[in-house]
């Protein structure tokens, strides 16, 4: 049961002793990241490589909201298709708590449009039109896992023609938003990066 | 506290063949190279200014948000030093290579607001590579200088840190996971229903979990706040298994269990990770046993299969 294990207690003499510099330098790597994770946890931080990992840490409440992005497709009978991203949702879900987060949210889309383009792999159709949503569930045990999302917010709309007229274009759908302004960091939005 | 100082220098410096370094080094970059493909890293470039959130290390060094053609001829020269790093060839400069360049790909991702918890990992064992002596076992370079020389490389100390320094990364990744919890919620992330939450929670996501055993789960709270409770005390004593030798497998292995689980419920996979766990491994014992092995059953006739516990140990 012992194959994940190395001896500790009888080592061989080392028949090539490493140099001290190098003994330094472990000990350096060692401490280095000890104290690195160990100031990310306490401060909270996330110092990318270093990191005091919350994934999950936050308390998920049973309403659950998350921003969706989809793409209109230019079909008879027209799809939304979803474009999926975890920085694409935390991005949005961050934007929509600053006090100018129609004007924010109406760019972001914008330029996502302009670098992406209106034509996405795989989906066989071009985009006539981009669509960002929130989406809110609440959450109960035995509940339908796919059913549809208790309420469901347009907050903008992105049209191709007026995205080609106009590289500011204005919102065709008023936003129905509810921001908490601030600028700093909160728990919330703290917890959407940590998801 | 000479014992302790003791302890403490035969942990990291304790001789060992350059097998087992070596194989792990050939295992990590193959596993690189499975991760990353079909390499597309490069297209971060695409991603809109307005989305950018710089992380600190781009902020401190001054690094540039490089276009997209750059980007594409960095990581093809990553691939290459990916490549040469797994097979063992100019090992010294290419792990450097491989860790300068993926360094900067691999933190590029981060930039746009949501900092990814798998790569970081992976940066940090090839630094910890690009400063070792890995390509002395299990590599192009060891058997041309066997070939030159004729000499089989001694024990050191040099095959035995780097090792116990992807421990020690593991043992800190999973015990700052666990201590998060109770720093940013506290005793509530066992008791209150988070944990039933979670398991719902991610049903409602474009990327649904593969079964719906979390829906199940999530029906019996006390269950839940169990399986929370179990994670948490899983995590902060992970590095428990640094210490005490005869800890080592069940905690190494719950833990993989537990990521295997959490795979399963909440649909993320920790990838990164199988590529970690392989340094767990003895694998110059596990080497030495194969051939043992080999000469039993040719001596014998037969597949004879030699005892776990009866292992010779050095």
């Amino acid at each position: 049961m012992n194959a994940i294990a190395t001896s500790d207690q009888h080592p061989l003499p080392d028949p090539v002793p490493m140099r001290r510099s190098r003994r330094w330098l472990v000990h350096a790597l060692a401490g280095g990241l000890i104290l690195g994770h160990a100031f990310d946890v306490v401060t909270r931080g996330d110092h990318w490589p270093i990191s005091s990992y919350p994934m999950y840490a936050y308390l998920n409440p049973s309403d659950f909201r998350v921003m969706r992005l989809f793409g209109v497709t230019d079909e008879p009978v027209p799809r939304e298709i979803p474009i999926e991203g975890a920085w694409l949702r935390s991005s949005f879900a961050r934007l929509k708590r600053r006090p100018d987060a129609s004007v924010r949210l109406r760019h972001a889309v914008t330029s996502f449009a302009q670098s992406y383009g209106w034509d996405r792999k795989g989906h066989g159709a071009r985009f006539v039109a981009y669509r960002l949503y929130e989406h809110q569930w609440t959450l109960k045990p035995g509940a339908d896992p796919n059913r549809r999302p208790d309420a469901v917010d347009l907050l903008f709309e992105l049209r191709r023609d007026e995205a080609t007229t106009t590289t500011a274009p204005t919102m065709t759908t008023a936003p129905t938003m509810t921001t908490a302004p601030t600028t700093a960091k909160t728990g919330e939005a703290a917890r959407d990066e940590a998801r | 506290m000479t014992k302790l100082a003791e302890r403490w220098d035969t942990f990291w410096f304790a001789p060992e063949p350059p097998a087992t370094l070596g194989f792990c080094r050939f295992v990590f970059f193959t596993g690189m190279l499975w991760l990353q493909y079909p390499f597309r890293l490069h297209t971060w470039a695409r991603t809109p200014r307005s989305y950018r959130r710089p992380i600190w290390v781009f902020e401190a060094f001054n690094l540039p948000f490089l276009n997209e053609s750059v980007m594409f001829v960095m990581e093809m020269c990553w691939v290459a030093a990916i490549v040469l790093a797994a097979v063992g060839l100019f090992t010294r400069v290419a792990t450097a290579v491989a860790f300068a360049l993926g360094f900067y790909l691999l933190a590029m991702g981060n930039n746009f607001g949501k900092i990814g918890h798998g790569d970081q990992a992976l940066a940090l064992v090839m630094l910890i590579l690009a400063l070792s002596r890995c390509g002395d076992g299990w590599s192009i370079d060891a058997w041309i200088a066997r070939w030159r020389s004729g000499a089989v490389r001694a024990r050191s100390a040099e095959y035995r840190w780097p090792v116990r320094m992807v421990w020690l990364l593991m043992a800190l990744i999973f015990f700052s996971a666990g201590a998060s919890k109770l720093v940013r919620s506290g005793s509530a992330w066992i008791t209150s229903d988070h944990m039933a939450m979670t398991l719902i929670q991610v049903h409602h996501l474009h990327l649904k979990p593969p079964t719906e055993l979390g829906l199940y789960l999530a029906r019996y709270p006390l269950l839940c706040n169990v399986m929370a409770a179990g994670a948490v005390a899983l995590e902060l004593s992970f590095p428990l298994a640094l210490m005490f030798r005869r800890l080592r497998l069940p905690i190494v292995l719950m833990t993989l269990l537990m990521q295997i689980g959490i795979g399963l419920l909440l649909a993320v996979w920790f990838r990164q990770f199988v590529f970690l766990y392989v340094f767990w491994v003895p694998w110059d014992r596990v080497g030495m046993r194969i051939t043992q092995m080999g000469h039993e059953s040719r001596r014998t006739g037969k597949s004879h299969l030699i005892p776990v516990d009866s292992q010779i140990r050095h």
